[in-house]
């Protein structure tokens, strides 16, 4: 055949890619297995967390429309692990693992990374809510947490791909579209009513006074307007004053009534501390008392005790 | 070749010929993986490989290939070895192949390899190719040893070479001391300015060898004139 025929030319491509064809699929058969084992062995001490001494085999064929699923472990005769990977607050994102039983209850919730704020988003890894976690099955809403909204939708998010495709191998139904409650914000360390909180520069006026009871306008300086660490003024939020409705028992020096008429803070972040049940907290007590603030919102809570301290003063005529 | 000639053509090859400051030559892994001592190792002998390898089955396939479909079937065989060497690589030394990530499959694309195929091992015998392979296997090798270096030591203090089978580190030396790192070559801006700086270097050397062979040419001329 002549060199510069077509048929020549086409023919020793063809024999070259087979050829080459041939020496990859030879090399590819000899490495594969050595880089799956290298990729299991990687992920083998993270996996141990959940089931210790399994023997794991890497899921590779399965269907993921969200792109939030980093690998799919199974863990022979105990259950699947699901490797996350989703953004919340810090734009690095966070890296955590969800394992559902082979009865469908969850086997574990263990953070890999994270770079969330500490106190806010890192409550979704500490330990309330890796047991609240702990608690469901792969039917299950995920709950949030309050004032760890952002970091807590994008664990839902990653748990939510996980149970997707778990409860499809698996045959279970359930309803992609329920909604869990919110899980509480913990409770942080006790506020004293006697204590010192000047910088709040509280107002106080008198509304009414029977004799038995007297009821108070109190207004107060709260996160936004104290501005402590000088991130408030760069969040270009509007914020302003708290203000109560606060009715003291003239004879017992204990608070009747307390409502917030305004709140100045950050929504989402502050409002944790001024919830209806945080606003009963006030009632019965005395300056001698104290209430427990919430984590994430202590200044807002700060703010409120000094409005209870102020009508207390107010009432006993200081 | 006379013991003197071929050290020359070493220390030409090596300098004045260096792909990548003389000729900028596949600049852009160059730049992109001279971070650490380790890396430029292992790139470098993953370069050496793909190129000395190529070179030899393109000369003994250079009889046998039509002037027209002979940058398919450089590129059919290039490819073919890089994705070999990236296999073994991953397989063999993971971390390695994490630290190089796509810049072992932009091998295929790296000028050296396609340009050596072409310019030398086309037209030359097999043993020639294999070393014209190693040797500019080699000058590539030592500019990214060079960067590698220059990068290392001032972007985080530390000279450091590891086993890339098991990650062990082999030894460490720490000359810089901590807080006086310049960050700033651990980034690309780093690789730029070692590479401008390396290049005039190199440029500089060569002016001045140019210089000088000019005037002995020259002053041969006037000694041949005057001899007449």
């Amino acid at each position: 055949m002549k060199k510069e025929s077509t048929l020549y030319k086409v023919l020793l491509l063809g024999v070259l890619c087979a050829v080459c064809g041939t020496l990859l699929a030879g090399v590819n058969s000899i490495t594969a297995p050595i880089i799956e084992a290298a990729a299991i062995e990687k992920e083998k001490a993270n996996l141990e967390l959940i089931y210790p001494g399994a023997s794991f085999k890497e899921v590779t064929d399965y269907e993921d429309p969200t792109g939030l699923i980093q690998g799919v472990y199974e863990a022979e005769g105990q259950g699947m692990i699901y490797k996350i990977k989703n953004t919340g607050y810090n734009s690095n994102g966070f890296t955590f693992m969800i394992a559902f039983n082979n009865d469908g209850t969850v086997g574990g919730y263990t953070v890999l990374e994270h770079g969330e704020t500490n106190g806010f988003g890192s409550r979704a890894f500490e330990e309330d809510y890796v047991n609240t976690i702990k608690g469901l099955t792969s039917s299950d809403p995920v709950p949030l947490l309050t004032g760890a909204t952002i970091t807590t939708t994008a664990v839902q998010q990653g748990i939510d791909a996980a149970k997707a495709h778990f409860n499809e191998t698996n045959g279970i139904s359930y309803d992609p579209n329920a909604v869990a409650e919110a899980a509480p914000a913990p409770a942080g360390d006790p506020l004293p009513l006697n204590d010192d909180y000047a910088q709040f520069k509280c107002e106080v006026e008198e509304l009414s006074n029977d004799g038995t009871t007297a009821k108070y306008h109190v207004t107060s300086r709260g996160f936004g307007l104290l501005d402590p660490d000088g991130m408030a003024s760069h969040s270009g939020h509007e914020y302003k004053r708290n203000e109560a409705e606060i009715e003291v028992d003239l004879a017992s020096m204990k608070i009747v009534n307390y409502t917030l008429t305004v709140f100045g803070d950050t929504e989402g972040i502050g409002d944790t501390a001024t919830t209806e049940d945080k606003q009963q907290e006030f009632v019965g007590k005395t300056l001698e008392d104290s209430i427990d603030s919430v984590t994430g919102a202590t200044w807002t809570g700060k703010s409120l005790a000094a409005m209870a301290q102020a009508a207390l003063n107010a009432a006993s005529g200081n | 070749m006379s013991e003197k000639k071929v050290k020359r053509s070493f220390a030409s090859e090596m300098i004045l010929n260096n792909p990548v400051f003389g000729l900028y030559l596949g600049i852009c892994s160059s730049l992109a993986i001279t971070t650490t001592i380790n890396n430029a190792i292992g790139m470098g002998v993953a370069v050496i490989v793909v190129l000395v390898l190529s070179n030899i089955v393109v000369s003994l396939l250079a009889p046998i290939t039509p002037d027209e479909i002979h940058i398919p079937v450089y590129i059919v065989i290039i490819a073919s070895l890089v994705t070999i060497v990236g296999m073994l690589m991953q397989a063999f030394t993971p971390q390695l192949f994490s630290a190089l990530g796509a810049f072992i499959d932009l091998i295929v694309v790296n000028c050296i390899i396609l340009g050596r195929a072409e310019a030398y091992a086309s037209k030359n015998g097999v043993l020639a190719s294999a070393r014209d392979g190693l040797m500019m296997g080699l000058s590539y090798t030592f500019s990214l040893l060079a960067m590698a270096f220059i990068r290392q030591l001032l972007g985080t203090g530390t000279l450091s070479l590891s086993n890339p089978m098991t990650n062990a580190e082999l030894f460490s030396l720490r000359l810089i001391p901590e807080g006086f790192e310049i960050e700033i070559f651990k980034q690309q801006t780093g690789a730029f300015l070692t590479f401008a700086v390396l290049a005039a270097a190199v440029t500089a050397y060569k002016n001045a060898t140019d210089k000088k062979a000019a005037e002995k040419e020259k002053a041969a001329k006037v000694a041949a004139k005057e001899a007449q």
